[in-house]
């Protein structure tokens, strides 16, 4: 069975006006079946479905060129980044519960005549969760900034 | 014990009504098309942007609830608190800036557009009404309670009123300016939470004497003489000997035993359970230990009374805390309403740093709920007798002296109050009647609607959601503010959260294995919390998280925390639907398209927004 190729049913007027020159390589404008239903009056509030504008996207996008290979790579960066800062996180916050549960049967822990537990969870744990969103934003922002000299 | 009013807190309520309506009204004025109206004009820069994001977030939940639990089960609920702001922290790694790049303007609509299908879109909107709908109701408890600590009125009172105020503000204005609100009202909580918890600190001393006082000792006990009101059929549950006094003649039930009480007659219970069969007020002399307060080993260690009989089952205790850790964390990153808001701001690199600077925002307010909760069991402990710790936000600083000061505190905290069921009620009803308007009756519906016609739909779905909501509201009194809301967050997380991480990071997600694995994670989640909802605790309040009495300890565990199930099932569901459905891809070439889209850098200039203004 053929999937129902709805994706390209697109909510417009008769022509599609976002399809000009820079039309994204996988759409076939032959095969474009307009839907009259989602003909919408009122201007304003028309959606247009941007596919490419420039011809720096269409290098890019049609994954031809070293644009896409450098792309895969961004995306590989960026979420191999998200995955160990979130691991990181994880294996912090997980292990919490796992260790009060392990010595549990030790008298509550007292720093500075503070209950350990709740000094951690109740305070400490916060700059612990600015610092990583601190380093993961400086460093996406790094990796971004390398690709666009790298692509410019 | 007779109320009275403060009319002072009236008077801050009705001043934080007035400000909020008028703001909207006056922003109003500059919105114009439809981007504003949608996404501001995508133009809202980071700090305003997180304000606003926190304004909307910190709900009821977060201002009334978090003390609350503290106070009622202790140590436990500082998960509560840590998962809401980390929750964050998985938004920003995984969600924020891609999502923004897409630049659509509801999640219904990032969902139809990742997959180009229709009726994924009703699915998702499905599941923005369930959550929403989960979300609402505690609002509402918090609207009946504040109303009732402050004034007095009955508990339906308040959510009749509140409920009708908002869903008329809504209806008038629409998500129009809502921006600019909800960051005032992020500032307004913070000032609310912070003088009152300094003064507190001031007045009755430090934080951490409080917290090994009330560890060390094992009930609270009364500081003055109270006499308390109770329905009939309430439970009371004493950890020790206790003496009190019947102000009416009635019946009680003890160990399957029922006692004719008579009035002025003091008796006294040994530990355990009673249960009021009549209507009745009981007097409870200063000193005597207060009844429903867990005691103090319990209330201040991990595995306390929230997880369940630890004594009895301490890996369920166990299991429990983390179920609740991630339906928390990973439900904050499946927040339709809030996840709109990243939305407006200006590309996906200002999304980034508006998630950082809302963790610090979020993460600097958390830091004083738990003093409240803390503070509460040495100095407010008959809330524990009254199952009424959710209010210990509004009536710990009444009790600080002179009268005058602790007035002005008590208004402060009540402004707040307001500001924060205000603030997300409305979010919410702009995102469940923009769900029901723009996702549904105009994208599936009737397309042809004209701008006019739009509106119309817009105000009858906030009429529909505003009305449900309070109706749905006036049975949630017994339940936990903070259970409530970590119930859409166990949803959320199911649902919302594996469609965003796999779609955004996984090429080879189908629509049928994105379908499949909203659908089995979000709806069994959903239908166990149902169940939970249901059939737990028959009494005054609920009681030890939320676990139905009476069926094996595992499952009611896993039926009152559902995520530690629910999760995992959606993201195995969603990976095996899609290879086993991995004919239905979409053609590279357009994969490839959306994840550019998603992924390339603002600074390239070659992301285009999905819909445009």
């Amino acid at each position: 069975m053929k999937p129902k190729r709805d994706w390209i049913k697109l909510p417009g007027r008769a022509r599609p006006r976002t399809f000009g020159e820079n039309t994204a390589p996988y759409i076939n404008l032959d095969e474009l079946e307009l839907d009259e239903d989602t003909f919408d009056a009122d201007a304003d509030e028309q959606l247009q479905l941007a596919l490419g504008s420039d011809d720096t996207l269409k290098e890019v996008a049609e994954q031809t060129t070293y644009g896409a290979v450098f792309l895969d790579d961004l995306l590989k960066r960026q979420r191999a980044l998200s995955i160990s800062v979130a691991i990181a996180f994880l294996v912090i916050i997980f292990s919490l519960p796992l260790l009060t549960f392990v010595l549990r049967p030790l008298p509550p822990l007292q720093i500075f005549g503070f209950a350990l537990n709740w000094l951690f969870l109740g305070i400490l744990i916060y700059p612990v969760i600015w610092a990583l969103a601190f380093y993961f934003v400086s460093t996406a922002d790094k990796y971004e900034d390398e690709f666009t000299t790298l692509v410019k | 014990m007779t109320i009275e009013i403060n009319w002072l807190s009236v008077a801050a309520i009705v001043l934080v009504v007035v400000a909020t309506a008028s703001l909207g009204l006056w922003t109003v004025r500059i919105v114009r098309s439809t981007g504003d109206f949608f996404v501001a004009s995508r133009a809202v820069g980071p700090v305003m942007n997180a304000a606003a994001v926190s304004g909307e977030y910190l709900s009821a939940a977060s201002f009334l609830g978090i003390a609350g639990m503290v106070m009622k089960f202790g140590y436990d609920v500082l998960w509560y608190p840590v998962g809401y702001a980390a929750g964050y922290l998985f938004l920003l790694l995984f969600v924020a800036a891609p999502l923004r790049r897409f630049g659509a303007y509801t999640i219904p609509d990032y969902a139809e557009g990742r997959f180009h299908s229709r009726q994924f879109r009703k699915i998702a909107v499905f599941f923005v009404m369930v959550i929403g709908f989960f979300y609402m109701l505690p609002q509402m408890k918090g609207a009946g309670l504040t109303l009732r600590t402050i004034i007095g009125t009955p508990y339906w009172v308040g959510v009749v009123v509140v409920g009708a105020v908002i869903t008329m503000n809504v209806v008038l204005g629409g998500m129009k300016g809502i921006t600019f609100v909800q960051a005032f009202q992020f500032w307004l909580k913070l000032f609310a939470v912070l003088v009152p918890v300094f003064v507190m600190l001031a007045v009755f001393g430090n934080y951490s004497g409080h917290l090994s006082a009330n560890t060390s000792e094992n009930v609270p006990r009364f500081e003055q003489n109270y006499t308390l009101a109770y329905d009939s059929n309430t439970r009371l549950v004493f950890n020790e000997r206790t003496e009190f006094t019947p102000e009416r003649a009635g019946r009680l039930q003890v160990n399957g035993q029922t006692i004719e009480l008579q009035t002025g007659q003091k008796l006294a219970t040994t530990p355990g359970e009673i249960v009021l069969l009549d209507a009745n007020a009981l007097t409870f002399a200063a000193g005597q230990p207060v009844p429903n307060a867990p005691p103090g080993d319990l209330w201040g260690q991990a595995f306390g009374p929230l997880t369940g009989d630890s004594r009895a089952n301490p890996g369920l205790s166990l299991l429990y805390t983390y179920s609740l850790i991630t339906a928390i964390i990973f439900g904050t990153a499946g927040l339709p309403h809030i996840l709109v808001r990243f939305y407006t701001n200006t590309d996906g690199r200002s999304a980034r740093h508006t998630t950082l600077l809302v963790l610090g925002m979020i993460g600097l307010f958390y830091l004083f709920p738990p003093v409240f909760g803390v503070l509460g069991r040495s100095h407010a402990p008959e809330l524990y007798a009254l199952s009424a710790t959710d209010s210990v936000v509004l009536s710990l600083p009444t009790k600080v002296s002179p009268v005058w000061l602790g007035d002005i505190l008590e208004a402060i905290a009540a402004a707040g109050a307001f500001a924060a069921f205000m603030s997300t009620f409305s979010g919410l009803l702009v995102s469940v009647s923009g769900a029901l308007a723009h996702d549904l009756y105009v994208r599936t519906i009737r397309p042809a609607a004209s701008g006019r016609e739009r509106r119309m739909a817009f105000r009858a779905a906030a009429i529909i959601a505003g009305s449900g909501a309070i109706v749905t509201g006036l049975f949630v009194d017994r339940f936990d503010i903070n259970m409530l809301v970590g119930w859409a967050f166990a949803i959320a997380s199911s649902s919302f959260f594996p469609l965003l991480v796999l779609g955004t990071w996984w090429k080879g997600l189908t629509r049928f294995g994105a379908a499949a694995g909203m659908l089995a994670g979000g709806l069994l989640a959903s239908g166990a919390i149902v169940v939970t909802m249901l059939t737990s605790g028959s009494g005054a309040a609920v009681e030890s998280g939320g676990l139905v009495p009476g069926v094996d300890p595992f499952v009611a565990t896993v039926l009152a925390q559902p995520a530690i199930w629910s999760v995992p099932l959606s993201f195995t569901v969603m990976v095996i639907v899609s290879l086993v459905t991995a004919k239905y891809r979409q053609p590279d070439a357009e994969v490839n398209q959306i994840m550019l889209r998603l992924h390339a850098p603002d600074a390239l200039g070659l992301r285009t927004d999905y819909i445009k203004d």
